[in-house]
């Protein structure tokens, strides 16, 4: 009964481990990456997982070994031990390395999403918007169809979007809109990320996007997106997701009661026509100088 | 097994008692289907705000003060006036508000609204549950939403007292007085009531400005049961406080029951039924009809310039009308006074130089806003003094104040703030 630890131990971690191994079989995985850089995200992501597996499998092995190799026994005395010099030396360099190593691939990738450098400029080349997070959603403001017409005469007019609202911008709480570009001239999507309340965390899943925000700071994100997942629906004028591709905007920093339920959709239309479509549409929403006759 | 394991009695049974409370967890799970069948509405115990003063505030109440700072700042006698305690005593030593009463109310209660897992609304009209679809069913199926999405803070019986309550401000809304802030129907201050779009409007924007988020990725068949929920609750919790008002104040008159069934249900059902059909259709919006660009503009021009006057007048000059807008609106919102409201709670006349509209940003909001006012607050209505026409003039200039390209443009000059 002396080896109940190693096996208790031992048991869970293989059932962690089981579990781990399956877990991309049935669904329990990253979703679908469809950013630009999300593949260099990716990669990052598994060679950190398999040099972290390979030592946590390590250790808790050895771990398990030795509760069942020397667990007590009867009229057995434990012998003191001091340590041991060289062994501590290994565990502490071996991982300092790894991390010195880690850091170092890794700076290419960081700077290409974090550099403020490195993102698109904020002329009218560029898709704009603000993102306020409050307790608890997302409320979007865009520039309207006409301030972007304008942007396309004169790119310069859209360097203060961020400190600048206009009378006639778009607000729309919890529904991100962007659309793809071509595979020559992909859409850089920046996003003024700000603020109201308490600290919120951007979190696009499947761009594998991931920003806090902080009060009374406006932080600069970019993202470019590689595929498109809405669509018109012929029956309403608001678009719809295609089959199956439900994109979530989440937050991920817990901020209240209702953070799990501080959540928004990410629509990716096809092309800047089928944008500027729902754009239009929205907008005559916030223009009503009539009331609707239907309830909403 | 377990009586050999290497441990003492006491981290056994400590062992023993997280085990079987992590078992527990796991049976019970995370109950997201509804109350529980044996829980009831709660009586309403906590004091009434009978009246709206006119004092301004003196100050905001300070975060995790409410609900215990109603009316703070007024004097102790007019703030007893006004904000009546249901357990209040005669002078000879007796609840005025009888247990007896109490018991007959709450029984009256129970048998029109139901319980929070079945909540119904039999109240002799059957007209009226269709208009706001108060069937058993869409109402079972809000209080389950609304419990997910809504109690933490406006309350079980819809008091806006949840848990988060005194932590946000301005204060959830409690829903018992039958006041709601923004709507769109045309009676009369006093009886008037959302219409459900009303109601479905601000669950899908949410409330600009405040912790009300947008529920807008709900379906619209679950907005709509919410939206049936929050009249339901409305409506049982201001039968209850127009009942216990009139004891209170001492204008109740013949047998209680009698009075329930007779006066106040037909009262308040009567409102909600009216304000459905009512809605404050604007007059068209002048620059509708225009085609021309030049000639739009020239209305714009000229209407902002009217609506700058009207709003920045405090007193009527040369045949000029004043909007009376300065008169809470300091220095365009910028310094307003605090202000009482009719739940007792402190507000801030709206800053209206930084573009965030509690009531919508539509140019058909601002138009309700101005015409019939906000329920519930010091904002009045302006219909009587100013015709359609200058209304639009008035919303006009509102939508362009925020923005400083479109101030320059449109020649009005904002001083720095003082």
């Amino acid at each position: 009964m002396q080896k109940f630890w190693s096996i208790l131990f031992g048991g869970t971690m293989l059932g962690a481990l089981l579990l781990f191994v399956v877990s991309p079989f049935v669904g329990w995985w990253l979703p679908r990456n469809v950013a630009t850089f999300g593949g260099d995200i990716d990669w990052l992501y598994y060679l950190i997982l398999i040099i972290t597996g390979f030592f946590f499998i390590l250790t808790e092995a050895i771990l398990a070994i030795a509760l069942w190799r020397f667990a007590g026994r009867p009229g057995h005395k434990a012998v003191y031990q001091h340590g041991n010099h060289k062994l501590e030396l290994v565990w502490t360099v071996v991982p300092g390395v790894i991390l010195l190593v880690l850091a170092i691939v890794q700076i290419r990738v960081w700077a290409d999403v974090k550099f403020q450098k490195n993102m698109p400029s904020r002329d009218g080349a560029t898709q704009q918007i603000e993102v306020l997070a409050k307790q608890w959603e997302w409320r979007i403001r865009y520039p309207s169809s006409a301030r972007m017409a304008d942007w396309e005469k004169n790119p310069e007019a859209a360097l203060d979007f961020g400190q600048n609202p206009h009378e006639d911008d778009l607000y729309m709480p919890n529904e991100l809109h962007i659309w793809k570009g071509q595979s020559d001239n992909v859409n850089r999507v920046l996003v003024h990320l700000k603020t109201q309340d308490v600290i919120h965390s951007f979190f696009l899943p499947h761009l594998r996007l991931k920003q806090d925000a902080l009060p009374g700071k406006m932080i600069p994100v970019w993202f470019a997106v590689t595929d498109h997942n809405t669509e018109p629906d012929p029956n309403s004028q608001e678009p719809r997701w295609l089959e199956s591709e439900t994109w979530e905007l989440a937050c991920a920093e817990f901020c209240g009661t209702r953070h799990s339920l501080m959540r928004g959709k990410l629509f990716v239309h096809k092309d800047k026509a089928d944008f500027l479509k729902w754009l239009n549409y929205a907008e005559a929403e916030q223009n009503r100088h009539q009331a609707p006759l239907a309830a909403r | 097994m377990i009586a050999c394991w290497p441990v003492k009695k006491t981290s056994r049974a400590l062992i023993w008692t997280i085990s079987l409370l992590l078992l527990a967890m796991l049976i019970t799970g995370c109950d997201l289907d509804g109350y529980p069948d044996d829980l009831r509405y709660p009586s309403r115990m906590d004091p009434l705000a009978i009246e709206k003063p006119k004092e301004d505030a003196s100050d905001y109440d300070r975060p995790g003060e409410f609900p215990n700072v109603l009316f703070a700042g007024l004097p102790e006698k007019q703030r007893r006036d006004i904000l009546r305690d249901p357990s209040e005593l005669t002078p000879t030593g007796e609840l005025i508000f009888t247990d007896e009463q109490r018991a007959t109310l709450d029984q009256e209660l129970a048998q029109m609204f139901g319980t929070p897992a079945n909540p119904t609304a039999e109240l002799g009209n059957s007209e009226l549950v269709r208009l706001l679809k108060l069937d058993a069913e869409t109402l079972k199926h809000g209080s389950a939403l609304y419990r997910q999405q809504c109690l933490h803070c406006h309350g079980l019986s819809g008091d806006g007292r949840g848990a988060t309550a005194p932590w946000v401000n301005p204060h959830p809304r409690d829903y018992r007085q039958g006041i709601f802030k923004f709507t769109s129907s045309g009676q009369d201050e006093g009886s008037r009531k959302p219409r459900k779009y009303d109601l479905l409007r601000t669950l899908r924007e949410g409330v600009e400005g405040t912790s009300m988020p947008s529920f807008r990725l709900l379906p619209d068949e679950d907005l709509e049961a919410l939206a049936s929920y929050v009249i339901h609750l409305s409506m049982r919790g201001e039968i209850e406080f127009q009942v216990i008002k009139a004891i209170l104040t001492g204008t109740m008159e013949g047998k209680l029951e009698r009075s329930i069934k007779e006066d106040y249900v037909p009262l308040v059902i009567g409102n909600w039924q009216n304000a459905q059909n009512s809605m404050i259709k604007p007059p068209t919006y002048p620059a509708e009809d225009m085609k021309a660009e030049e000639e739009r503009e020239k209305y714009l021009k000229a209407s902002i310039e009217r609506g700058f006057g009207m709003f920045n007048r405090a007193q009527p000059e040369g045949g000029k009308k004043s909007a009376g807008c300065l008169g809470c609106h300091t220095d365009f919102g910028r310094r307003s006074a605090y202000k009482y409201d009719a739940w007792g709670t402190v507000v801030k006349p709206a800053d209206l130089t930084i573009g965030m509209y509690r009531g919508g940003r539509r140019p058909v909001d601002l138009y309700w806003r101005v015409h019939s006012g906000i329920n519930g607050v010091t904002m009045p209505a302006s219909s009587s003094n100013l015709s359609p026409d200058e209304v639009w003039d008035i919303v006009n200039f509102l939508r362009v104040l925020p923005y400083p390209k479109m101030r320059e443009k449109y020649g009005i000059k904002l001083e720095q703030p003082r």
